[in-house]
């Protein structure tokens, strides 16, 4: 049964990874502070105005330069060339990782996640898909790359289409011209989705901050707890998949191999930017809301807001501090203590987000609606 | 393997008074039983009891995760501490233990001696496997299917333990069925106790990323049926392809020979879907109607299913959303819903169901949802799954 596209009031909370979400719309059953319907319109408004539109534009807008800068490096491949492209790469790295906590919406519709960037990976996906690819003969697209798996479609594969050892500008060119064809066809479909993605954002903006029915949410109150919730499952994923998974309990049992951009060498700039991005979401920026304005101005409420805040400005601060390269880093014991230190201050940041801010701002967070159980 | 079965549906119905009566023993002895609220009766006086994961919620990291014993009125009959969180717990069909499977991706299941009140020893699966939460015994008891995840082998697999042993200590792990879909979840026995019935919800994880899920974009649910004696697959379903986003998960079987299924959106795509649906071998694949409100409000998202008494109702719970729907299993029409915050836990309830959730309620409805008990221990977070005891 489609519903028309103007009202897509499918929505869906947790994506890839367990996500702690909210109770829906039900009255919980822990008394919360109550939010009126007019304070969530209100906090939409001057969220989506500084905080929500200008990441997504900026995250199409990197694309579309990183698109530009792999067809003009294709056009004539040297050296130069090949740094611009992986400077453009950064910068589209960049804006995704000051976006990927904006999950609600459109960024989950039609697993635009994972194609624009496929991570976590399945084992040996993204080089195995990208090896057929690459060995095919029939033309690429961006148009053919959109109906390929997501594991080819976006900067992942691109990570190691530009950065995989012996990587040189001779790899693009004469016998190896296919590369270039797919590189060229990757950043042209992750300029599309990402371009998919701010127009639907803005066409949804409006209805948002009326209160009524969008991929964000059924109503402004459900799209508030919906974006909450998807701060804590950015938490959880930057605590579980970025550090936990490859840092392991210990030196020796650290699994460089499944952490995140180990290529291009960004694995906790990844990090900071996803945490400094949370950060702007809980305190505001641009001088608009953000989550701590939801708290009463108690004084209580007042020291929870100033916790909160320092907590992802130290996660972000502990997170910059660990020393490059990561995977060097987080197998040798001294070293390593910089990366334990980041893991902690980033825990610390997720906690207040589990559990302090939730029941100051009137957001309850379930226990049985983790994802696929 | 050879196992003699009789239908899952004909438990003899002294089961429950051997399981409640030693709940009321042990319990009372180790002191582990929590005086009933002011007229309650006391186990053991036949009335239903049902068994779940919890979570303390009074409680920091550790000992915070356990199983208990709940009375239909919602009061507490017992608990007992668990290594880590489970998730579904599964009653012996005869004798008064049960099995409590540790939550994905698990390593873990382990006895609850219902009489003596208390847990027994852990069994952990082989390293190369994860436990999917749940799994079921053979319907006399002397054998159990776990399913789990083999890993290396991105496949689903049934294990088998020979449980013939009364000592769980005794118990043997002796092979392994093959699902024949991947990521599989629960898996029901179907009456004749030849064939399981499996979940498979179609997504890939691994140990090395936890819960991350690999394959969003390749996806392959299905519903099989596996012959219990030679893992033959009897046959393979899957919804239409305008569904393929929707993982099939849980389960409930049915008298009539079908199976009754709730699903999880994967991935969404902008549209309202049909989430619970009913089916047997040689299919089709009915899918049930339900009111577009509904289904908004299920949010893609069906957690726990369970037929009624007579198996003519069947009821799937959205913690998401907060609310559980029923329909009529025969004819797939919606009959009614049931709201409880965070609400998963979903049993059997006389001829309607008794629904627990995630901040500590419990509610008992009939057959067309309509309410008839509420009662809250906010103490405790009720985990996804609830069964009766026997």
């Amino acid at each position: 049964m489609p519903l028309p596209p103007s009202l897509p009031i499918r929505r869906r909370i947790a994506a890839t990874l367990a996500g702690a979400v909210l109770a829906g719309a039900l009255a919980s059953a822990t008394p919360a502070a109550a939010r009126s319907v007019e304070e969530d319109k209100s906090f939409l408004d001057g969220l989506s105005k500084t905080h929500i539109l200008p990441r997504i534009d900026a995250l199409a807008a990197a694309s579309a330069e990183l698109a530009a800068r792999l067809d003009g490096f294709c056009a004539a491949p040297d050296a130069a060339g090949l740094e611009r492209a992986r400077d453009g790469f950064n910068g589209a790295m960049d804006a995704w990782m000051n976006a990927q906590h904006l999950r609600p919406g459109p960024l989950l519709l039609h697993l635009r996640n994972e194609r624009i960037a496929f991570w976590p990976e399945r084992r040996g996906i993204v080089a195995r898909q990208l090896g057929q690819l690459l060995g095919g003969t029939a033309p690429v697209t961006a148009e053919s790359i959109a109906k390929q798996s997501a594991a080819v479609q976006g900067l992942t594969a691109l990570e190691r289409l530009l950065w995989d050892t012996d990587v040189s500008p001779a790899r693009f060119t004469g016998d190896n011209a296919r590369r270039c064809a797919v590189v060229t066809a990757i950043g042209r479909n992750v300029a599309v989705v990402t371009d998919e993605v701010k127009a639907e954002w803005h066409e949804l903006t409006p209805a948002l901050v009326r209160g009524e029915a969008t991929s964000v949410g059924q109503n402004a109150t459900d799209a508030v707890g919906n974006l909450y919730s998807s701060l804590v499952t950015a938490a959880q994923i930057v605590t579980d998949q970025k550090l936990l998974a490859p840092m392991g309990p210990g030196a020796a049992d650290a699994k460089p191999a499944v952490a995140e951009s180990l290529r291009s060498g960004r694995t906790m700039r990844n990090v900071t930017l996803n945490l400094q991005a949370m950060g702007a979401m809980v305190a505001g920026e641009n001088g608009g809301p953000g989550f701590v304005s939801l708290i009463p101005a108690t004084a209580e409420g007042k020291a929870a807001a100033g916790t909160a805040t320092a907590a992802f400005a130290d996660a972000a601060k502990a997170a910059a501090a660990v020393p490059a390269p990561f995977e060097r880093t987080i197998s040798e014991a001294k070293p390593r203590a910089a990366a334990d230190a980041a893991l902690k201050a980033v825990k610390a940041a997720r906690d207040v987000l589990t559990q302090k801010l939730p029941p100051l701002i009137g957001i309850t967070l379930g226990f049985n609606e983790l994802d696929g159980d | 393997m050879v196992t003699e079965m009789s239908p899952i549906i004909d438990r003899h119905p002294i089961n429950r008074r051997t399981v409640l009566a030693g709940l009321g023993v042990g319990f009372a002895a180790l002191g582990l039983f929590r005086p009933c609220a002011a007229g309650a009766a006391a186990p053991g006086g036949g009335l239903p009891a049902y068994l779940t994961s919890y979570r303390d919620m009074t409680s920091g990291e550790a000992g915070r995760y356990g199983m208990a014993g709940l009375a239909d009125d919602g009061t507490v009959l017992f608990r007992i501490p668990l290594p880590g969180r489970g998730h579904a717990v599964m009653p012996h069909p005869t004798r008064p233990l049960a099995v409590v499977f540790q939550r994905r991706p698990g390593r873990w299941l382990v006895p609850i001696d219902l009489s003596a009140g208390r847990a027994g020893r852990v069994e952990t699966v082989p390293d190369d496997r994860r436990v999917t939460g749940h799994g079921v015994f053979s319907a006399d008891g002397r054998t159990l299917f776990v399913v789990e995840d083999d890993v290396p082998g991105e496949v689903g697999v049934i294990a088998v333990y020979d449980t013939a042993a009364d000592d769980p200590d005794a118990w043997k792990r002796i092979g392994t069925l093959p699902t024949h879909g991947i990521g599989p979840h629960e898996a029901v026995l179907m009456p004749g106790g030849a064939m399981l019935a499996v979940g498979n919800g179609g997504v890939l994880t691994h140990p090395d990323t936890g819960r991350a899920k690999l394959n969003l974009d390749e996806m392959d649910a299905s519903l099989t049926f596996v012959e219990v004696a030679s893992g033959r697959l009897v046959d393979k379903l899957r919804l239409p392809e305008e569904h393929a986003n929707l993982g099939i998960r849980h389960l409930v079987a049915l008298p009539d020979g079908s199976v009754a299924f709730g699903s999880q959106d994967e991935h969404p795509v902008g549209m309202l879907q049909p989430l619970m649906g009913r089916a047997r071998p040689g299919g089709p694949v009915a899918l049930f109607d339900t009111p577009d409100d509904v289904l908004s409000r299920l949010d893609g998202y069906i957690g726990s299913v369970a037929a009624n008494a007579d198996g003519s109702v069947v009821a799937g719970s959205s913690p998401r959303g907060g609310v559980a729907g029923l329909w009529d299993a025969a004819s797939g029409a919606f009959l009614g819903s049931h709201p409880l915050p965070d609400g998963c836990g979903l049993a059997t309830h006389g001829n309607g169901f008794i629904l627990t959730g995630g901040f500590g309620g419990v509610v008992t409805m009939g057959r067309d949802g309509r309410g008839e008990m509420e009662h809250t221990t906010a103490a405790y977070g009720w985990d996804n799954h609830l069964m009766p005891a026997s």
